[in-house]
């Protein structure tokens, strides 16, 4: 058995991700048809044979508790250790940062946690990581930390590495918001529990609250070697609606789907038993990806269609992300529209977002 | 631990007239209507009617079986105090055990099984029959007659009534006479191979059926026309609604053509889930170019080519320039460019390569019956399977 602890930051409520976001935390976001953002996170665990995990939550966790159930299709439902939803204590304000929240489980992972390192990683990344590699590589380089990045450009809000050329970090730039110098980083993280234990110490001296600025830097400053993981595949941070769009878009282009799910390590999710979708004798369905359990009878491009979507005659939808249960009635235009879970709309209803500013349509509406 | 009714279902039978699907597996594990397997169908039917124990008797080449059911998880039939049980034949001490040597020495054979759970009543099912069926309004029947059998019937045309067991009614409702596979039927009541028991009567006579060295040990030849001599007290359930026997390949092509249509059997009504024991695959892909048309698609599916008419199972692959027109085609199944399949039955993970033919319309052809082929075959590069045909060994294909 593997000898180390994951665990998953699943507390973000990213305002820009607006009403996709409102009840739900961001690792519960329904993606890519029949997943959820902390599928990814899971089942890199699973696929690495880490035995024990934590899901730290703070707000909008019902959802995800939903979703994430006993742990059982991640394999986590065991006699000993297993997976553990951590909820953050009452009488605590919105974690203001990873170290914040980290400090908050500081005695479980003091006491607890049995296992000799600790994977660490955030429920909103979505990322197919080879955490089983991660893991070799760490134990070989004899890193102090090792940290996994990608070459791709990510434009949001995110740290990066200098790489030194030997495979290690000779600087960390923080906050970085455009592609730019370094490798950025992927936030997945492994590390000694004791080196980590140590970080939060400190942090929760000094009163510091972030990860990389604070934590990772001082520790840096005081001579930990960070190795540098590569991640080669898909990989992008789901933090606004312009993210959610456009990565649940990038899903219909094969080769970056085959990168998020790769034969080799599947992803795994809530099970869910759904009759095989039907299409009409009228269905015209193109470059779409479609899951169980729709009827399909009008004309459909470029969407993605979740489970138990009804789309009635004489339709026509265009780049569109329809959620679970969406009823769309009879003679509707729809172009670039997200329709959370549990959406109807009525016949004859002509609906436009654009790429940049798609419309989102909040769980339950009736329009 | 005391239970009112469990369920009893037959899935050793070997299907030989679907011999080239059923050559590696048995005939409940063959897949069904793009998402299914023929034995998803009374197990979840047994879920929905409340029924939370189910003893599965396999026999023929069980294996596919018994991973695909494991713990009955995906039907909701795991509970503490029940669950679904698999029981193949078993050795007996000192002896060499026995085959399972007809329906009722099925049973006999696990009559201690039953008795773990003293049930009033046992639920007799068939693992090869497509329907939607509460069997708790069955059970209220049974128990409202007072009833030691009560026997699930359906009215069928009197031309086909001589392939099932048939029954004449007496005045005060209840059975009076059955025949099994009669060349002469004079009713057109026939059997579903769906019994409830009292298991007290039951045990009794599979004890003294198995003593009978002339029996052949089956319900509808022994059981039940010995208990309907002894004057039980033995009634119909009529049951009025969809119901397939996919014994046949016509039937099982029929029967996946069917689920086309919902007014038949309508498998999207939540209130009466049809569940699966699905595999993990991402969602269906349908490409740039595809066509689909009144047709059934299931996850794992990339779609580039046209499908009409066509129930496709997971993960099956149709390149762009293939065709598949009114065919079944099983999981892992990949139809290459140029290929056509019409009319035909495709085993789980076959391949029909580029420009092959697998089946054709019927064109008024008296003799024209669905193509066949069995699963994990090639069919080569412009081979040619005709229509009726039934394929299980690469080699057998024209090129």
């Amino acid at each position: 058995m593997n000898n180390v602890h994951g665990l998953i930051y699943a507390y973000h409520m990213h305002p820009d991700l607006g009403d996709l976001c409102k009840r739900r935390t961001a690792a519960a976001l329904p993606f890519c048809v029949r997943f959820r953002l902390i599928d990814f996170a899971m089942s890199g665990m699973m696929n690495a044979g880490v035995p024990d995990v934590d899901v730290v939550m703070q707000y909008g966790f019902q959802s995800l508790m939903d979703h994430l159930t006993s742990g059982r299709p991640w394999n986590l439902v065991r006699h000993s250790g297993g997976m553990h939803l951590l909820l953050a204590p009452v009488n605590r304000g919105a974690y203001g940062g990873a170290m914040d929240a980290l400090d908050s489980i500081y005695p479980r992972l003091r006491d607890d946690v049995k296992r000799d390192y600790i994977l660490l990683t955030r429920g909103d990344l979505c990322a197919n990581i080879d955490m089983r590699a991660l893991i070799e590589a760490h134990y070989a380089s004899g890193a102090d930390i090792t940290a996994v990045c990608t070459t791709q450009p990510i434009y949001g809000l995110h740290q990066s590495f200098l790489p030194d050329g030997n495979g290690f970090a000779s600087d960390l730039l923080c906050r970085q918001t455009t592609p730019g110098r370094g490798l950025c980083s992927l936030e997945t993280y492994i590390l000694r529990r004791e080196k980590l234990l140590e970080m939060i110490r400190w942090c929760s001296e000094s009163n510091r609250l972030h990860f990389h600025r604070d934590g990772l830097l001082h520790m840096m400053g005081n001579g930990w070697r960070v190795g540098l993981f590569m991640h080669s595949g898909y990989a992008r941070f789901i933090t606004s609606i312009q993210d959610y769009y456009s990565a649940s878009m990038e899903m219909l282009d094969p080769i970056k789907r085959a990168q998020l799910f790769p034969e080799e390590r599947r992803v795994a999710t809530r099970a869910r038993s759904d009759v095989s979708t039907y299409y009409g004798d009228a269905a015209r369905v193109h470059d779409s990806l479609v899951a169980d359990g729709c009827i399909v009878e009008g004309r459909v491009e470029r969407c993605i269609l979740f489970n138990g979507v009804r789309v009635g005659p004489d339709c026509s939808l265009r780049d569109c992300i329809i959620m679970n249960n969406t009823e769309i009635g009879a003679h509707t235009d729809l172009s670039s529209v997200v329709t959370d879970k549990d959406v109807t709309v009525s016949a004859n209803l002509h609906l436009c977002g654009s790429a940049r500013l798609p419309l989102v349509i909040p769980k339950g509406s009736c329009l | 631990m005391k239970k009112d009714c469990i369920a009893m279902l037959l899935a050793g039978g070997q299907g030989s007239r679907l011999y080239a699907l059923t050559r590696n597996t048995a005939k409940p594990s063959i897949p069904f209507g793009g998402k299914y397997r023929i034995i998803d169908f009374p197990l979840s039917n047994c879920a929905n009617s409340g029924i939370d124990t189910v003893g599965v008797l396999t026999q023929y080449k069980p294996l596919q079986l018994n991973s695909y059911i494991g713990g009955g998880s995906a039907w909701d039939l795991d509970s503490s105090n029940g669950g679904t049980f698999i029981l193949p034949p078993y050795q007996i001490s000192g002896e060499k055990g026995y085959w399972f040597n007809g329906t009722a020495d099925a049973i006999y054979q696990n009559i201690d099984f039953i008795n773990l759970y003293d049930p009033e009543n046992v639920l007799i099912l068939s693992g090869d029959h497509i329907y939607k069926m509460d069997y708790s309004e069955m059970l209220a029947v049974h128990r409202r007659a007072g009833a030691d059998c009560t026997i699930a019937t359906l009215r069928v045309p009197l031309a086909e009534a001589s392939r099932f067991g048939i029954m004449t009614l007496g005045e005060d409702g209840a059975i009076c006479k059955f025949t099994e596979k009669p060349k002469e039927p004079d009713s057109d009541l026939a059997s579903m191979g769906i019994y409830v028991f009292r298991w007290s009567k039951l045990r009794s006579y599979l004890l003294a059926d198995a003593a009978d060295p002339d029996s052949e040990n089956d319900f509808g030849k022994n059981i039940i026309p010995n208990m309907l001599q002894a004057g039980e007290r033995m009634f119909p359930y009529c049951f009025e609604g969809y119901w397939r026997d996919v014994g046949t390949i016509s039937s099982l092509w029929d029967a996946n053509m069917d689920m086309l249509s919902p007014k038949l059997l309508n498998l999207y009504d939540r209130s009466w889930p049809i569940r699966a024991n699905s595999p993990r695959r991402i969602p269906q892909y349908i490409g740039p170019h595809a066509e689909t048309t009144h047709s059934i698609i299931t996850e794992g599916c990339q779609v580039y080519g046209r499908v009409e008419n066509s129930v496709l199972s997971d993960s099956v692959t149709v390149e762009e320039g293939a065709t598949i027109r009114y065919s079944v085609v099983m999981p892992g199944a990949y139809i290459c460019a140029g290929a056509r399949v019409e009319y035909a039955i495709i085993g789980e993970n076959t391949v029909v390569s580029a420009d092959a033919r697998v089946g054709a319309p019927p064109d008024n052809d008296a003799n024209w019956s669905v193509a066949t082929c069995g699963p994990d075959l090639r069919i080569p590069a412009g081979g040619v399977v005709p229509p009726g045909a039934m394929i299980y060994q690469s080699g057998e294909v024209q090129v």
